[in-house]
């Protein structure tokens, strides 16, 4: 035999996906958006969420400012929930929105909002490089949704959002590297984040549970592992967020 | 998205997904493997009206770059006896091959000897069945980089060498029964 014919041989053959792995995937990758002009991955990728009930929708018109950031984005995620068939039907009383984190990336400020409902739906709205951080957001700086589905990572089905804390993550893009997100620990007072070149502790907010910072010395780290600790110094507990690629 | 996209993309999940694995899988451990596969597929979902069909060699490049985006990977390719590993536990068995086990691993020895560049560019085409077009598309070069990548790999592993065989060295300690 030949080096040449023993290096050809020597070819793995295709191995057949496993059925349940693979249906589940090509289910989980075909819910989710695709990447429109119109409309910013970024975005998209950030609030790790694939709407399939509705669609996260961008106003065309811009609205003026009145109030709080907290104010429009009740009022933007209040008028959504009237527009029929959206996703944010149903949703009852919505609860004022809570700023889950603002910071300044290398795009801009980054700010993100939860807001639940009575029903038990859970909303969202985000800016991410159009709004300056200062006064209010307008409603066309402002992307948001409600409910719908989660991509939670390959390999996964998608998960209906029901939680705060099933948003955010760890994200590296042309903003640079950024992570954010809800506590799942009530009592979390802070959040240790470990990764390749990371190695600080952010605040978590006592109202939102939110937590969230650029973290330029990330670049290098394609997964971190976020810890919660309470008051007492306690672990409450240890996620991990893979960076999603592309 | 429209029901065609959907049924088109399903099939290019089944066809060209265990190819997609297949280069995976020397490339990063077992474990990451389903990882690697549905993330390059979830970037050609998003990017399905400009992948080009067939979609195989887009494929394999943006899996490529999955895996070079993942620390993990990069690490453990860094040396050559984990390269040894990952293409060990990526070819096929010696038996199912027609050779012996001392063949096999003279073989994977030798490729993984090779720097990085040129062994990718000659298992595109041996093991991945790309075309050397294909490959140099996957690879993001110029097709005529690729074929010197792809000819030097072969020199410096003998291929050109019509007369070249493997070495007998190498086999004969488990030829048991003496040579002829």
């Amino acid at each position: 035999m030949t080096k040449d014919s023993i290096i050809t041989a020597l070819a793995p053959p295709p191995e057949p996906f496993d059925p349940v792995w693979s249906q589940a995937t090509l289910t989980g990758i075909v819910s989710g958006n695709r990447t429109q002009s119109s409309r910013p991955a970024r975005g998209r990728r950030r609030t790790a969420v694939a709407l399939v009930a509705g669609f996260l929708t961008l106003s065309t018109a811009t609205a003026v400012a009145v109030g709080g950031p907290g104010d429009v984005v009740k009022r933007v995620l209040t008028d959504f929930g009237e527009q029929p068939n959206t996703s944010g039907n149903g949703l009852g009383r919505l609860d004022d929105p809570q700023l889950v984190a603002q910071f300044r990336t290398e795009k801009g400020v980054f700010a993100f909002w939860v807001a639940t409902s009575s029903s038990g739906g859970v909303c969202f709205a985000m800016s991410d490089g159009t709004w300056n951080g200062e006064g209010s957001p307008t409603k066309d700086q402002l992307t948001y949704g409600c409910g719908g589905q989660i991509y939670a990572g390959p390999g996964r089905p998608p998960e209906e959002l029901t939680r705060p804390d099933q948003l955010g993550g760890f994200f590296k893009d042309d903003a640079g590297p950024l992570v954010y997100g809800v506590s799942a620990y009530g009592d979390a007072v802070s959040v240790h984040v470990q990764g390749m070149g990371v190695d600080r502790t952010l605040p978590v907010d006592p109202d939102s549970h939110g937590y969230g910072a650029a973290l330029p010395e990330a670049a290098q780290a394609s997964a971190l592992t976020l810890t919660f600790v309470d008051a007492d110094g306690r672990v409450l507990g240890t996620t991990r967020s893979v960076a999603p690629v592309g | 998205m429209s029901t065609p996209d959907v049924e088109e993309f399903g099939e290019a999940w089944n066809r060209d997904g265990p190819r997609v694995a297949a280069y995976v899988r020397r490339h990063v451990p077992s474990d990451d493997v389903q990882d690697v596969v549905a993330e390059t597929f979830l970037q050609a979902w998003r990017r399905w009206d400009v992948v080009p069909r067939p979609p195989i060699a887009w494929l394999i490049g943006t899996a490529r770059k999955v895996i070079g985006n993942s620390r993990r990977a990069v690490r453990r390719r860094r040396a050559l006896h984990d390269r040894l590993v990952l293409l060990g536990s990526a070819a096929r068995a010696s038996e199912d091959a027609g050779m012996l086990a001392t063949e096999r691993l003279a073989a994977l020895e030798a490729l993984s000897a090779l720097p990085d560049h040129q062994r990718e560019a000659l298992l595109l085409v041996a093991w991945d069945g790309l075309t050397p077009d294909e490959a140099a598309t996957a690879l993001g070069i110029r097709p005529g980089t690729f074929r010197v990548r792809a000819h030097r790999a072969r020199s410096a592993l003998g291929l050109d060498n019509t007369s070249g065989r493997v070495a007998a060295v190498a086999t004969r300690p488990l030829t048991r029964g003496g040579f002829e």
